[in-house]
């Protein structure tokens, strides 16, 4: 296991080194998580000081993304709300990915009744469209970043219950998991540590784009205002409130906007390094 | 293929789209079930007695058990019924069919922006592989991907609408403009047979912008699709016949291999519907666009239920016949498919 996890690091840099793309991206990723992490210390200001002497200033030494229309510094509630952002996609990802593997790998793992049933029940949810239903049932659950995640984190339960059935179903056919068997493992020891810790290498492939269009539909739903609530700063709820003053101070709602698309682009740029480094089929 | 196999096939899935349709209901009542308030208290109001909320219960069927009431739901789907909206008291479905031409319009539009460019690049990216077109489009298709519909809007609307004053940024047709009489509700054909110059000009002014902005998100995703058909197709003994033959490359890729490489655009367009319909709800909000989506979004503001739901039954059944249309049509087109049913 740890030779394993060895040669994956070297995978990765050696991938990464072939990918001045990929590099850029990861620097970028890294770069919004330290905003996160460490948003009160890096954030040139408090996220909601009110100054209405400088309100809705381009953006300036001082001020460098400009400010809103009460005074706050834009980039002070850029830096915060990676918080919001970056989290609510993690939490979709986390909700749709736990529940969606456990239910898959039971199902593919157990096969017979209980996998006809889920298989079936899978099939019927993946058929409709799961934005359309998140946005009925996060309006139904009412506004909040919150609710959003909940939303769109459980619609996405079935694609990844898709994923972690098929991985499951071949991985109960391979001969160190028949074997592990024959010895008397029962079903949680074999879900445990032959089958979810084998089907996770694509599963995480899967979750890093996932990450980038949940983060991109979170930001949707604050847009239109189902989301983050003021003066909760989420990316898209940013550009939603400068969107009343896009004609005449442009920066306010465009440079949010602009951050959104580097950090999904570089969570997408990042989910292709992941692929190449875990899926070796592909390696020459 | 003959007959009698294609209507089993067609058969089978038509079975599964009615399976599909019931979980969608079923869904649906869910939802609706999760949506605050009381339903009863709403109708009476905030100063009705007990006595009349609970007498509004039980004709509303409220006091009766899940199972009767999602039956009864389910009736009422069945004739049209989806209840009267709160804000305006008509019907839901009346307030919504009143607006999809203007909807379809505007994705019909953003489709063919969006199937055009997703092929031209596509073919470009694949017979220029591993050069720098490739990792130019491959870059593009990234940055459409990670770009929120709501802000290409508002970009949009500063630099064509604002800075360069080269299009409208609201509305579908200039104020002062009647619409020409109408035959399909899309204002663009109408005007055209009603020979009205003039309005079909504003027309398609006006849906450059909202059209753009709602191409963009499915771009992407079939610029992938038709460069990996497009190399898949490439590789097959047919070509390097054709090529071996002398036929210029132009021939070769746009006569022999677009074709064969186009038909799983048929499914990937029926699954890019529902970003689509997610989409028009954004786009038709930022540019002011009198359709189904703009209507929705209000309605999910001042929590207009009947209208929500009768929006989210309407996607799922529209999203639902455009794949099993994309099922019959690609068996139809590919012979090598129908081998295996």
């Amino acid at each position: 296991m740890h030779a394993g996890l060895a040669t994956s690091g070297g995978r990765v840099w050696a991938t990464l080194r072939r990918q001045p793309l990929g590099m850029a991206a990861v620097l970028v990723l890294s770069l919004v998580v330290v905003c996160a992490l460490f948003a009160p210390w890096i954030a040139p200001y408090p996220p909601d000081a009110i100054d209405l002497a400088s309100r809705l200033q381009p953006p300036s030494a001082a001020h460098w993304a400009g400010t809103d229309e009460v005074g706050r510094d834009i980039l002070s509630r850029l830096i915060h709300g990676a918080r919001a952002s970056l989290g609510v996609g993690i939490g979709i990802v986390l909700i749709g990915s736990s529940l969606g593997i456990a239910i898959g790998s039971v199902a593919g793992y157990l096969g017979g009744k209980t996998d006809a049933v889920i298989g079936r029940v899978v099939d019927i949810l993946l058929a409709m469209p799961a934005m359309v239903i998140a946005l009925a049932l996060s309006a139904a659950m009412g506004p909040g970043l919150g609710n959003a995640m909940i939303a769109l984190g459980s619609v996405s339960v079935p694609m990844y219950a898709r994923l972690a059935r098929g991985q499951a179903l071949s991985l109960r056919e391979r001969d160190f998991v028949r074997a592990s068997r024959a010895l008397g493992a029962g079903t949680f020891h074999q879900l445990k540590f032959n089958i979810v810790p084998n089907l996770l290498p694509p599963a995480i492939v899967f979750m890093t784009f996932h990450l980038g269009s949940a983060m991109l539909a979170a930001s949707a739903l604050s847009f239109i205002g189902l989301g983050a609530q003021p003066p909760l700063a989420e990316w898209g709820a940013l550009v939603s409130a400068g969107r009343g003053f896009v004609l005449q101070h442009w920066w306010y709602a465009v440079i949010p906007g602009l951050v959104i698309v580097l950090t999904a682009a570089a969570i997408n740029l990042v989910g292709d390094v992941a692929r190449d480094v875990i899926d070796t089929r592909r390696q020459p | 293929m003959q007959l009698r196999q294609f209507a089993r096939m067609a058969r089978r899935r038509l079975a599964a789209g009615v399976i599909v349709l019931l979980g969608v209901t079923l869904v649906t009542f869910f939802i609706a079930h999760v949506a605050p308030g009381d339903p009863a208290q709403m109708m009476a109001g905030p100063r009705a007695s007990p006595e009349l909320v609970a007498d509004l219960r039980a004709r509303l069927g409220l006091d009766q058990p899940v199972w009767v009431q999602y039956g009864r739901y389910m009736q009422r789907l069945a004739t049209g019924d989806f209840g009267q909206s709160i804000a305006t008291g008509r019907p839901a479905l009346d307030e919504i069919t009143a607006r999809i031409p203007a909807t379809i319009e505007l994705m019909l539009v953003a489709m063919l922006i969006a199937t055009t460019l997703g092929i031209v690049l596509g073919v470009l990216t694949a017979a220029y592989r591993d050069t720098w077109v490739d990792t130019l489009a491959r870059g593009t298709s990234i940055i459409a991907i990670s770009t929120p519909t709501f802000w290409l809007g508002l970009l949009l609307l500063l630099v064509f609408y604002d800075w360069a004053g080269l299009l409208p940024g609201s509305g579908r047709l200039d104020a002062g403009l009647e619409p020409p009489p109408s035959v399909t509700g899309f204002y663009t054909i109408d005007a055209l047979f009603a020979g009205d110059g003039l309005a079909l000009r504003s027309a398609i002014n006006h849906l450059v912008l909202p059209a753009a902005t709602l191409a963009l998100g499915s771009i992407g995703a079939l610029v992938r699709v038709v460069r990996s058909s497009m190399l898949e197709v490439l590789s097959e003994d047919y070509i390097r016949t054709a090529r071996a033959a002398g036929l210029p490359t132009r021939t070769v890729l746009l006569r022999h291999a677009l074709p064969n490489a186009l038909i799983p655009l048929i499914t990937v367009l029926a699954l890019e519907l529902a970003a689509l319909i997610f989409g028009s709800v954004i786009v038709e909000s930022v540019f002011s666009w009198p359709g189904v989506g703009r209507f929705v979004l209000e309605s999910i503001l001042r929590l207009d239920f009947p209208v929500i739901m009768c929006f989210t039954v309407l996607a799922a059944v529209a999203y639902l016949l455009a794949n099993l249309l994309a099922d019959v049509l690609y068996v139809t087109v590919d012979p090598r498919i129908r081998e295996i049913h």
